[in-house]
């Protein structure tokens, strides 16, 4: 996706500390991980965003998700940002629960299985393995 | 070996248990098992809870064949790296993860040759001792995202830097404090940007420049609207400097020009206080000294910083003797201002390093030339080489080694021309003799004069020690003139070699490189390698609206956060 983000200033965000290696020049924030079974965690998360997104001031925020993503959507959005939602890859079938939410959360929200784009303004661009 | 993961996310113990069952009855296997958060642990296999990425990597790159659960991350890496591999989906009615939408995954993948999908425990171990002895299979996996998804994110991304940040058209006011007559000829680059600023503002934005009268004909501590480039702004003298002296202090502190601007905006604190707080301003400061100011005021500021001096290199000696002056300017207006600019990334990096909680607020604005004036023109040739420099003639511009540089073009070539534009004197110079027959002195111009002259220039050269990101190249580029200057990190991003320029590295033979470089640009001209269309793309990302844009939105976004933590319960 790198090629996309040419002349901005980019931050990643992941639930893993382990891929920093793999950002040479550009920063690395965690968020703790949570689905929705871990109620805690999910507040654990939504908190950790808060900060992150507090901190950061993005312009835009583009995720693939996983629900402390959405957190971060939701919180980037009430301070401006504008917000992308690409829906995993793994989801092939249906959209994520979170995907779903998704849809009322970000600007765009877009899924990267043709077959999955049964809901209006969702839409279907390609797949992040090319 | 056989490398297994159930990924790093839940546990797994499914999978874990059945691969340890396989492994029981295959005790010559060599089996190593990242196990996540699983309460089973394997008892015939080695096993971690989870790699270092590194670690995973160089696992997955060395092992025979890779068994995991249907997770698109793993699934990817490990056809990147060309492995075979046996998947088991997880399974939502076990608790293994929240939809089953690794079986929706498993089906998309199940063509894939170097996939092999288990469908139950049993058949896991089966597989297993099918595929182990295959060995890799080589794909072909793009690590790239497609075309369409790029372009989608990255036209998604315009977008968003177009946003206004709050009403586009609610009025917003910016006070600028800078030494400047905006009906002055001084060509730098701070009063350049403030001429931009001025002429390139949105239509909502209420300009008031405090600033000095160069001309000795406006009260002093009064608001008279003048028109600059056919705008209207409101410019409040508060002392005054003749517009033909140099700024550059000579003498003590006291009569440099900030420290004096500085007293003199106190002496009308309550006029200029009275009109900041009925129009809602925030400050727009392009000198570090001046940022108690915003305190003193109580508005909000953005700071600028233009230049990239640092103690060593050579300067005013005034500057250096009163270093800690700057040094103290630097850490309160990095404190203290919403938005700090610099004007090129080195700057960035040292401030954020330097402080680091202050890190987020600290950005890169970098100069541009104002594309209205100077537009792209056609290379004019006559019967000599027009070489060029416009700006101050400071120490650290490194005059003496423009000199040498320009004396070595001469004894290469009989018709080049040296110009020079600015108000520095060349004959502090003794470099300068070898070359006074050659030089024609433009003194001072104003924009539009130094766009008609550049028509006729062909190559720019500087020398400078250190610099922002320099007026003269941004503006000689855009009109299509490439340059050969001495390397500068910030100059990589406008000047490809033999095509928009030369940067030429310090080495001992530096002035003889310099000048064949200057000499090869030109020939390339003559011949049409280089077009002035392509030397003027590499500042098309500089234009004045794009940056100067940046930095309103950033006035609009300040004034209306400082808003909120002033009135809380309102809005």
């Amino acid at each position: 996706m790198r090629p996309a983000f040419e002349g901005w200033k980019v931050v990643y965000v992941s639930t893993f500390d382990t891929h920093a290696s793999e950002l040479s020049s550009e920063r690395l924030r965690t968020l703790p991980d949570a689905t929705r079974f871990q109620k805690w965690a999910l507040v654990r998360a939504a908190m950790r965003a808060l900060v992150v997104v507090a901190q950061e001031r993005p312009d835009a925020i583009v995720t693939t998700g996983s629900a402390p993503m959405l957190m971060l959507i939701l919180f980037g959005r009430l301070f401006g940002a504008r917000t992308l939602w690409i829906d995993s890859i793994a989801q092939s079938e249906e959209m994520s629960l979170s995907g779903r939410i998704a849809r009322y959360v970000a600007h765009k929200c877009v899924v990267q299985w043709p077959s999955v784009t049964r809901h209006k303004s969702v839409e279907y661009w390609g797949s992040v393995i090319g | 070996m056989i490398f297994v993961s159930v990924g790093s996310h839940l546990p797994f113990d499914r999978l874990v248990q059945a691969v340890d069952e396989w492994a029981s009855k295959n005790p010559q296997a060599d089996v190593f098992m990242q196990i996540g958060s699983g309460s089973y642990v394997p008892k015939h296999a080695a096993w971690t809870r989870i790699l270092p990425i590194e670690t995973y990597r160089a696992r997955l790159a060395e092992c025979d064949l890779f068994i995991a659960h249907v997770g698109i991350g793993s699934i990817l890496q490990a056809l990147q790296a060309g492995k075979r591999m046996v998947l088991l989906p997880r399974l939502s009615r076990f608790g293994e993860h929240t939809s089953d939408h690794q079986l929706h995954t498993a089906h998309r993948f199940a063509s894939n040759p170097a996939i092999a999908i288990a469908e139950t425990e049993a058949d896991l171990g089966r597989l297993v001792s099918q595929s182990v002895s295959l060995g890799d299979y080589a794909s072909s996996l793009s690590a790239h995202a497609s075309e369409n998804l790029l372009q989608g994110v990255t036209t998604f991304l315009a977008q968003s830097r177009e946003r206004p940040m709050t009403d586009p058209d609610s009025p917003v006011g910016v006070a600028l404090i800078h030494p400047i007559d905006p009906r002055g000829r001084k060509v730098g680059g701070i009063e350049t940007f403030i001429r931009d600023y001025i002429a390139l503002r949105p239509a909502n934005m209420q300009l008031l420049l405090i600033g000095v009268d160069g001309f000795g004909d406006l009260p002093l501590g009064k608001v008279t609207s003048l028109k600059v480039r056919g705008r209207d702004v409101d410019f409040f003298p508060v002392m005054r400097v003749p517009d033909d002296v140099e700024s550059v202090p000579t003498g003590s502190v006291l009569k440099a020009v900030i420290p004096r601007l500085f007293l003199s905006v106190l002496r009308y604190y309550f006029p200029i206080k009275k009109i900041l707080s009925a129009g809602k301003y925030s400050l727009d400061l392009r000198r570090m000294e001046l940022a108690p100011l915003a305190t003193l005021f109580r508005v909000p500021s953005v700071q600028m910083l233009h230049d990239g001096a640092t103690k060593d290199k050579a300067m005013s000696s005034l500057i250096k003797k009163f270093w800690f002056v700057k040094q103290m300017a630097e850490s309160y207006s990095v404190k203290h201002s919403g938005t700090f600019y610099c004007v090129n990334d080195d700057l960035t990096d040292r401030l954020r390093r330097e402080y680091p909680k202050h890190k987020n607020k600290i950005k890169t604005l970098p100069t541009w030339a104002n594309p209205q004036i100077f537009q792209v023109a056609e290379y004019e040739f006559d019967l000599q080489v027009n070489v060029f420099y416009a700006g101050r003639l400071d120490l650290f511009k490194r005059p003496d080694l423009m000199f040498r540089t320009i004396a070595a073009l001469k004894r290469k070539r009989s018709d080049v021309a040296f110009h020079y534009i600015g108000d520095g004197n060349p004959d502090d110079f003794p470099e300068y003799d070898e070359i006074r027959d050659i030089t024609t002195r433009h003194g001072r111009l104003s924009s539009e004069e130094l766009a008609r002259l550049f028509r006729r220039m062909h190559v720019g050269i500087l020398t400078s020690d250190f610099e922002g990101m320099p007026r003269v190249v941004m503006e000689g580029l855009m009109m299509g003139r490439p340059f050969a200057c001495l390397h500068l990190p910030q100059l990589e991003k406008v000047i490809k070699d033999g095509v928009s320029g030369y940067l030429v590295e310090r080495t001992a033979g530096h002035v003889e490189e310099h000048a064949d470089r200057l000499h090869d640009l030109y020939e390339r001209m003559r011949d049409g390698r280089i077009q002035p269309e392509t030397v003027s793309t590499y500042v098309e990302p500089f234009s004045a609206v794009n940056l100067l844009g940046r930095l309103w939105g950033d006035h609009v976004a300040l004034q209306a956060r400082w808003r909120e933590r002033r009135s809380p319960g309102l809005s």
